[in-house]
């Protein structure tokens, strides 16, 4: 009995230990509960021949929203490549959004395209329309593009809503790679169940740096030759295919990726479409959704594939990583802020009581923790005495089970997808796991410091860091 | 995102004991009321006196409870009992086993660990240190200590699975590729005999072995896939002429889900027939795998009423599931029935795939039916109907749309009044003005403008009147109708 509360107290004194034990033990639960519905939807995929939804005329219509800031480079190829996914009924909405460079004039002149008399109905609140635009061309049919004042990333997937005349809609990084399939894919949760409403669904975001690439498709997948782009293939694999399939399979997936996730556009519409007033728009929208079935007491899900149907090119240097990861840490704090009635509101079932605060110490906090962990040791060091070997233990043990954890990742992607077909990536992606905790996390975590930090201390800065256009979503 | 490496903070549970000096180092005996809630543990922690101290010199006994109002010694000074090497702790006290082995142990302990520390502490207080160090982390230790191992050895582990993986794969491929071709070649020249190779002895002999049987039926069945007419039917016959068929059945009735999927498909493919009622039971499973399979097998194996299996289904019809089945009805080519005699089916999603249907394979002698259909509770269901009606460019439907429409939900009127093709009824063309004029909701406004457009020059000729007097909104709705490039 005493042993039993001398042992508590000294917990209790302990928190941060705790806190990570806890943090440990649900990475791994997720990563075993992730293993095994990942076995479930491999075998599940055997018996499915999407060609079938290719060819039905019961397959439900899409319509895939882009929204473009001076992305003249490439733009072209862009729509190309989404224009010739396969799918049948579908249209392909490119939001201009208020380009400086030049690629409305380029998308016009190279599709043929002229001003439509859309009368443009503003559902969801949106920056002023300027022009709807269709091209002359028939076999162009599908492709529709929106010309607006700048509002951002969310005003321009409204806008693009606004406009849908289907039934659902697929938001997309417009440079983002999409595979052929992934339409097929990615709609197929929708009109598979048979007791609940699937009200959105999210696809696993793959590194596409050194890969090559011919006519929008990848041809062959390298290893980044980057050393930040390498670590970030080892967190896309950690947190997709680890992570994602088990809060999928639990029904308390907070976030899919604005760079390529399938709605429900009737819901969108009934939560009031995208938030304008945030960075993290694509957390923050699920978030709302989930609220608003919640309420409206009708079972749901949102669903996870893990089929690789999305390619991007992620941030090789510091700077450019410095402000994606600053972004996604007030986008973060944005949704916990709005949305805190959640936190542990026993109303809101598994999102209030797991969801939302697994978010919230693990995401968000756990940066803050780390930092003031260390800073109270090396207080400790100059001032008191520490165990040096107790220490170096504890050290060692946390390496260890970093490595460990990205190591087990790298069989997942091994095991299943096999993406990665030479031998020497596989040990590089290794060699990779041994060297982030020394050499990427620490910027990480202070990336995240001076998100938070910017937050707190105003939106000033945000408005600018807006107007440099839309860099990647987070995944 | 994940990041897992916050976690070198909590060494500082090490140093949540921090060594500073007891009390009582002055004084040569300090004495100790314990207070009402007071155990001994506690006032040994206070003191920073090892319990087993406290217990010698006061002579304490088993239990060592009750202490409240006692007055202890807690501290004496220069006690050779304090911190003595030789463990000689004098004849004053009787020794108890365990104080023994606790002496002796944190003796050793001591003089191991004094050797890491910087500056002279008192013996007492390293003791005590390391004793409460070890009365608390001991177990988490060696825990992490297992942990660790477990980790290196976990990634060592999972290097070798992967690299052996690889290896085996490749060598596991190229025999599997013998096997089917060994296999394919059995078949087709048992096709080109005109079926009189008699394959029956080698069956048997190779069948028992389950990969063997594995790859011939996967052959067997790709072949019969490609084949038609009498030659895929001899196929059949061969299968129900082996055992090859009771694996199947074992198949089916397996207790995973995914094994029992492959047993319905090679059902369904070999035209066997007595696992009838076993798939209409999975037909209702909560496997949807099973679910589509069952539905699929039972199509295929009563290619004289495909529908049969509709009969069964206590749940929603899925859309995923009428995809697959009106696949595989064209695909087939199977006998499709008159399915306006299924609109009555209770279940609603079977009504809406009927309607549907109907569409499809313009069934133009539902057309009574299907006016009545729009009558039904469901919302889907009317939603389907319109569907239906406006695909098979329905006239009747004319007469009676304004009395419909009222009843309807507004995503119904929009389908309702994008259905009015040809509004040929002059009142209904008035009725699409005043909604034009007056309806608050813009949607409805521009889907009445559009059907007006498309109701002949009558229409037109209205819409241009309105177009006229329009303000700037409805003015742009009136071109949108209007515009014939969006197709929308």
């Amino acid at each position: 009995m005493y042993e039993f509360f001398r042992i508590m107290r000294f917990l209790l004194d302990n928190a941060i230990f705790v806190y990570t034990l806890v943090m440990f033990t649900f990475y791994i639960v997720l990563a075993i509960a992730s293993a095994f519905e990942m076995i479930y939807y491999l075998r599940k995929n055997k018996f499915v021949d999407y060609d079938v939804i290719l060819r039905s005329p019961l397959a439900p219509s899409i319509s895939i929203i882009a929204p473009a800031f001076n992305e003249g480079k490439t733009i072209i190829d862009n729509i190309r490549s989404l224009i010739s996914l396969h799918y049948s009924h579908f249209e392909v909405i490119i939001v201009n959004d208020g380009s400086t460079d030049g690629s409305l004039e380029k998308v016009i002149h190279e599709f043929d395209m002229e001003k439509v008399d859309f009368a443009y109905n503003p559902v969801i609140p949106t920056k002023p329309v300027t022009g709807i635009y269709k091209s002359r061309n028939k076999a162009l049919a599908r492709l529709l593009l929106i010309d607006k004042l700048n509002g951002g990333k969310a005003d321009s997937l409204n806008a693009g809503i606004n406009v849908s005349s289907k039934k659902y809609f697929a938001a997309i990084d417009v440079d983002s790679l999409i595979e052929e399939d992934a339409l097929l894919k990615m709609i197929k949760p929708f009109v598979e169940t048979t007791g609940h409403r699937v009200i959105a669904t999210g696809g696993v975001v793959r590194v596409a740096n050194d890969c090559t690439i011919e006519n929008g498709k990848i041809v062959s997948v390298n290893y980044p030759k980057d050393f930040i782009a390498r670590v970030q293939v080892l967190e896309y694999t950690r947190s997709f295919l680890m992570g994602r399939m088990a809060w999928s399979k639990l029904n308390g997936l907070l976030l899919i990726s604005g760079a390529f996730g399938v709605f429900d556009k009737e819901i969108v519409i009934a939560c009031g479409g995208y938030n304008r007033n945030t960075v993290g728009e694509d957390m923050e929208l699920i978030v709302r959704m989930r609220i608003h079935m919640e309420d409206s007491g009708q079972k749901y899900s949102v669903v996870y594939i893990p089929d690789p149907l999305c390619w991007t090119e992620v941030p090789s240097s510091v700077k450019v990583l410095g402000r994606q990861r600053n972004r996604w840490c007030r986008g973060t704090i944005d949704t916990l802020v709005f949305h805190k009635k959640l936190f542990f509101n026993r109303k809101y079932g598994l999102l209030g009581l797991l969801s939302y605060p697994y978010w919230f110490f693990f995401e968000w906090m756990a940066p803050l923790v780390e930092t003031a962990g260390i800073l109270y040791f090396i207080a400790i060091a100059l001032l008191g005495d520490p165990s040096w070997p107790f220490f170096f233990i504890m050290l060692a043990y946390v390496y260890l089970f970093a490595v460990t954890f990205s190591t087990w990742s790298v069989l997942f992607e091994e095991l299943s997808y096999h993406r990665y077909k030479k031998k020497s990536d596989v040990l590089k992606m290794i060699g990779t796991a041994f060297l982030e905790p020394f050499l990427y996390h620490p910027m990480t975590v202070w990336f995240q410091l001076r998100g938070n930090f910017h937050y707190f201390i105003g939106k000033s800065g945000w408005g600018k860091m807006e107007r440099k256009g839309f860099s990647k979503s987070q995944p | 995102m994940f990041s897992e490496m916050k976690n070198i903070f909590y060494i500082l549970l090490l140093v949540s004991l921090p060594a500073y000096p007891a009390k009582a180092e002055k004084d040569s005996i300090v004495y100790h009321t314990v207070k009402p809630d007071e155990t001994l543990l506690k006032i040994a922690r206070k003191y920073h006196v090892p319990s087993y101290q406290i217990i010698q010199w006061n002579n304490m006994k088993k239990p060592y409870t009750k202490l409240t109002g006692l007055k202890l010694i807690v501290w004496k000074k220069n006690d050779p009992a304090n911190g003595s090497l030789t463990g000689k702790t004098g004849a004053a006290t009787k020794k108890t086993d365990h104080l023994q082995t606790d002496t002796v142990y944190t003796n050793a302990l001591r003089l191991v660990l004094s050797q890491h520390l910087k500056y002279p502490v008192r013996k007492i207080s390293l003791r005590e240190k390391i004793s409460g160090f070890l009365n608390s982390i001991p177990p988490l230790l060696y825990i992490l200590i297992i942990m660790m191992f477990y980790f290196i050895l976990s990634i060592l582990v999972l290097l070798v699975i992967v690299i052996i993986r690889r290896f085996r794969l490749i060598r596991h491929e190229h025999k599997l590729k013998q096997l089917r071709e060994k296999y394919a070649g059995i078949l087709t020249a048992y096709i080109y005999s005109d079926f009189t190779i008699d394959l029956s002895v080698m069956l048997k002999y190779e069948m028992k072995n389950k990969q063997h049987r594995e790859i011939f039926m996967e052959q067997m069945l790709d072949l019969h896939s490609n084949l038609s007419g009498e030659t895929a039917d001899s196929l059949v016959a061969l299968y129900h002429k082996t055992d090859l068929k009771k694996y199947t059945i074992q198949k089916v009735l397996n207790k995973n889900w995914h094994i029992k999927a492959t047993g319905i498909r090679e059902l369904a493919q070999m035209k066997v027939v007595e696992m009838n009622d076993t798939l209409f039971t999975y037909i209702n499973d909560k496997n949807v795998v099973l679910q589509i399979e069952a539905e699929l097998a039972l199509v295929k194996l009563h290619a004289d009423y495909p529908l049969h299996f509709l009969k069964g289904m206590n749940r929603r019809f899925t859309d995923w599931g009428q995809m697959n089945v009106y696949d595989t009805l064209v695909f087939h080519n199977l006998e499709i029935p008159a399915f306006k005699e299924m609109l009555d089916h209770k279940n609603e999603s079977v009504v809406v795939f009927c309607l549907r249907m109907i569409a499809l394979y313009r069934q133009m002698d539902a057309a009574t039916d299907l006016l009545k259909t729009l009558h039904h509770p469901g919302e889907a269901v009317r939603e389907q109907a319109i569907n239906t009606l406006k695909k098979m460019e329905i006239i009747e439907f004319d007469h009676f749309f304004k009395e419909i429409y009222q009843k309807e939900t507004k995503n119904n009127k929009l389908l309702l009044l994008s259905a009015l093709d040809q509004a040929y009824e002059h009142s209904n063309l008035e009725f699409l003005v005043n909604l034009i004029l007056n309806d608050g909701d813009f949607a409805i406004r521009l889907e009445a403008a559009k059907s007006l457009f498309k109701a002949g020059s009558e229409g037109e000729l209205l819409l241009d009147a309105l177009e006229v007097k329009a303000d700037a909104g409805l003015a742009a709705v009136i071109k949108h109708a209007k515009d014939k490039r969006i197709n929308v």
